[in-house]
């Protein structure tokens, strides 16, 4: 039996993210590099960490061995703790057979044993797609207050962002009376951010009754916080301020880099009281060299710049060649930028290599119908060859050579 | 990798050569290159090789050290089966802190003892070098030599304790050392960087010797005088050696990692040289930052010009303000205007907005840590 435990942390990281397209080929969206050194997962994991909570569940799924590989022991977050701790957990074979984990809910239900193993009083779940700081303790502090079953984050959106959300209809007092997934014609702006409290002896019930419940979909969003709705049980909504983004697309992943980028950014990656804790490589400094212009970036340890780069994020170990101009891009570990090679509005993934006198992007002014434009992404390890034009929006996920068609 | 072969490491032993940096801490954790220590080339040494204990000698001041050396983890050498010893100075006799290597090494003896490793690498920490100790221990072992001790060609350092630096004024064709001389600095020679393999129960049994003959130095007392007894075996490191022996060294040596070969040789060589995590976010360029041909760590924030610097970590560089061949050091805080030129700023300096410092090549301005100018 572990150390009694108050809250649990199960954060749902198996999500493929399709939307991100190449660059989930071979990695889960968790572990997606963003902000110049860091992975998605590092925002949950280190506000857990920060928040006081010392117990996570990491449920993963989709080709795992780079999330597996990146958490290891939980070292780089504090989370290798005796009790505790940061603990990864793939759907496994039972006595009854196996199955993958089947939705979100499922996800929760097959690791009962773990949580149980705690006896937590509550159980937090988040998810491994959004970029965020958050104190959860501030939350779990205001669903005691609440008297609550369910507390759900929620964060202020214009009217029209809130179709796009989950959105959580609530009385001033904040309990909230209806649940309403991408409304058409949203009754408030309280959108959904995928982050909820759950009072352990409550969701235990309600996951075990979904599971007998054959034509439930597993889905928190779609049955378990409906099926909570409609039994009157106290669920409040937490109001959030601050940055958070869901970074499921391409653009938005795009977004969420540029935004570091500004003066007055609202997310502020220096705070000594709230560190985003991640692994970090065993690299020098970065190099400025005297044939570079570097303005309006961030860049990492180990980069060499004998470029120009402005208003990009360059991760550790990115080469740019001299006379290479780089600009709204972001550059992920180990790119390579060759001699007079052109990269804009574009996202190179681990590795790529763009070869000299290559382009790619563009500006989106750059085009005439801007449904034409878009960022463009090379996929992870992909060599761009000399001279070749990758066009804006176009994800590239094979060698291109200069003969305009793929390498074989 | 070798799992016979255990360290120690003088993390004081040179001190006094640059007063200035190392009044406040001990060599081992004199800051280079921006992010560094100069013990973590020592402990990345070590680690490549395999060794997973580490003795460290301490002597003074080494508070800084104990911080950056934390578990040990960033060097893989948080262990429940060896892992880092730190040595503070031990007092029973006298002042319990070591006047000189014997007396030093004699304060370790009961980890020596303790120990099941067959052999002890010792290593200083004021000589930067990326270097290979599997290809030093096999020559070691291949020659069958009693203690086998690393150089380089070049000319003499300054030593601290006063007897010169130890070089090998005679060699026979297979490396044997036939002679050793103390030289004054600036001397062409073979001299030592203080790097020695030597087997562990043969440096216990030469230690109690040295105590019971009251014996100080291990240069001039034990190894100058013993090389018809002892078989000393010098083995010439093929890699650039950089020598903190003075302030204008320590200077120079961190300007001579803007050449790409230099940091190549040095980071990159032969393995990777770890330093203590501290998670700070990467380095942010604003809309008037003009940097050249400068090194830049995690954290800094610069909307100046630089050029010709060596950055360490979060240092901020405010609009306006100019540096060229500056070494400045971790949180750093620059103002509008300010001008500098060879200085040379220690940890948590700040420079008031305007003010204009100018020093030399040979005699770069240091403003000491927490200095408000």
């Amino acid at each position: 039996m572990s150390q009694k435990c108050e809250c649990v942390a199960m954060l749902l990281a198996g999500g493929q993210g399709s939307r991100l397209g190449v660059l989930t080929h071979k990695m889960a969206k968790p572990a997606v590099p963003y902000g110049g050194k860091y992975r998605i997962i590092d925002f949950p994991l280190s506000n857990c960490v920060n928040s006081g909570i010392d117990t996570v569940g990491v449920l993963t799924q989709y080709q795992p061995l780079e999330l597996n590989d990146y958490i290891g022991s939980g070292q780089p977050w504090d989370l290798d703790r005796s009790d505790g701790g940061v603990h990864i957990l793939p759907p496994y074979q039972h006595s009854k057979g196996a199955d993958w984990y089947k939705g979100t809910a499922n996800a929760i239900y097959q690791n009962l044993s773990f949580i149980e193993k705690y006896d937590p009083e509550y159980v937090l779940v988040l998810s491994g797609d959004h970029i965020y700081k958050m104190d959860y303790a501030k939350m779990l502090d205001y669903h005691k207050e609440k008297g609550a079953d369910c507390t759900i984050a929620v964060l202020e959106v214009s009217l029209q962002e809130a179709s796009r959300f989950g959105i959580m209809n609530a009385l001033p007092d904040g309990r909230i009376y209806e649940f309403e997934e991408k409304p058409k014609k949203p009754k408030s702006t309280k959108a959904s951010m995928g982050i909820y409290v759950f009072s352990w002896k409550q969701l235990r019930e309600y996951l075990i009754a979904d599971e007998k419940d054959e034509k439930s979909a597993n889905d928190f969003g779609k049955n378990v916080i409906p099926a909570m709705l409609a039994d009157g049980r106290a669920m409040y909504a937490y109001p959030f301020e601050g940055y958070w983004k869901d970074v499921g697309t391409i653009e938005s992943l795009w977004d969420a880099n540029m935004d570091l980028l500004s003066p007055v950014s609202r997310l502020d990656l220096s705070d000594e009281d709230w560190k985003i804790y991640s692994k970090n490589p065993a690299m020098p400094p970065h190099f400025v060299a005297d044939t570079a212009i570097v303005t309006n970036s961030l860049i990492s340890e180990g980069c060499q710049v004998n470029g120009d780069v402005d208003f990009s994020v360059l991760f550790a170990g990115v080469e740019i060649q001299e006379g290479a101009e780089v600009e709204y891009s972001i550059l992920m570990p180990g790119a390579k930028v060759k001699k007079g090679a052109k990269v804009s509005y574009a996202i190179i993934a681990e590795n790529a290599v763009i070869e000299a006198n290559a382009t790619v992007g563009a500006p989106p002014q750059s085009v005439e119908n801007p449904d034409d434009w878009g960022v463009a992404v090379i996929g992870q390890g992909l060599n761009v060859g000399s001279g070749v034009t990758v066009k804006p929006k176009e994800m590239i996920d094979r060698d291109l050579t200069a003969e305009g068609g793929a390498a074989q | 990798m070798r799992a016979d072969t255990m360290g120690i490491v003088f993390s004081n032993i040179s001190d006094s050569l640059i007063p200035s940096v190392a009044s406040l801490r001990c060599m081992g954790s004199v800051p280079f290159a921006g992010k560094y220590r100069l013990i973590d080339f020592v402990l990345s040494n070590l680690q490549s090789c395999g060794v997973t204990k580490v003795g460290i000698i301490t002597k003074r001041n080494y508070h800084s050290l104990m911080d950056h050396l934390g578990s040990g983890k960033p060097w893989d050498l948080a262990r429940k089966r060896g892992g880092i010893f730190v040595f503070p100075p031990f007092a029973t006799s006298g002042s319990g802190v070591y006047s000189g290597r014997v007396d030093a090494l004699s304060g370790v003896s009961g980890l020596l003892r303790q120990s099941r490793e067959e052999y002890v690498i010792l290593s200083d920490s004021s000589f930067v070098v990326n270097c290979d100790l599997e290809a030093m221990m096999e020559r070691h072992i291949e020659t069958g030599a009693d203690i086998t001790i690393a150089y380089t060609n070049g000319a003499t350092p300054n030593a601290s304790h006063g007897g010169g630096a130890m070089t090998f004024s005679k060699l026979a064709a297979d490396g044997r050392i036939q002679e050793i001389k103390m030289l004054p600095p600036g001397e062409q020679a073979k001299f030592s960087v203080n790097i020695a393999v030597i087997r562990r129960e043969l440096l216990l049994s030469l230690l109690k010797d040295a105590v019971s003959r009251n014996l100080i130095s291990v240069a001039r007392d034990l190894l100058q005088k013993s090389t018809d007894s002892l078989r000393l075996y010098a083995y010439e490191l093929p890699d650039p050696v950089y020598c903190v022996d003075s302030m204008r060294s320590y200077f120079e040596t961190q300007m001579k990692l803007l050449d790409p070969e230099v940091r190549r040789q040095l980071f990159d060589g032969h393995h990777r040289i770890n330093t203590a995590v501290t998670d700070t976010a990467p380095a942010r360029y604003g809309e008037q930052a003009k940097v050249v041909n400068s090194l830049v760590s995690d954290g800094c924030i610069i909307n100046g010009e630089i050029s010709g610097c060596i950055l360490g970590r979060n240092v901020i560089i405010e609009r306006g303000a100019q540096l060229k061949n500056c070494v400045i050091m971790a949180n750093t805080k620059v103002a509008k205007n300010v001008q500098l030129s060879y200085v040379m700023t220690d940890k948590n300096v700040t420079v008031s907005e305007g003010i204009t410092l100018t020093g030399s090549q040979s005699y770069p301005i240091y403003l000491e840590k927490d200095a408000l100018v």
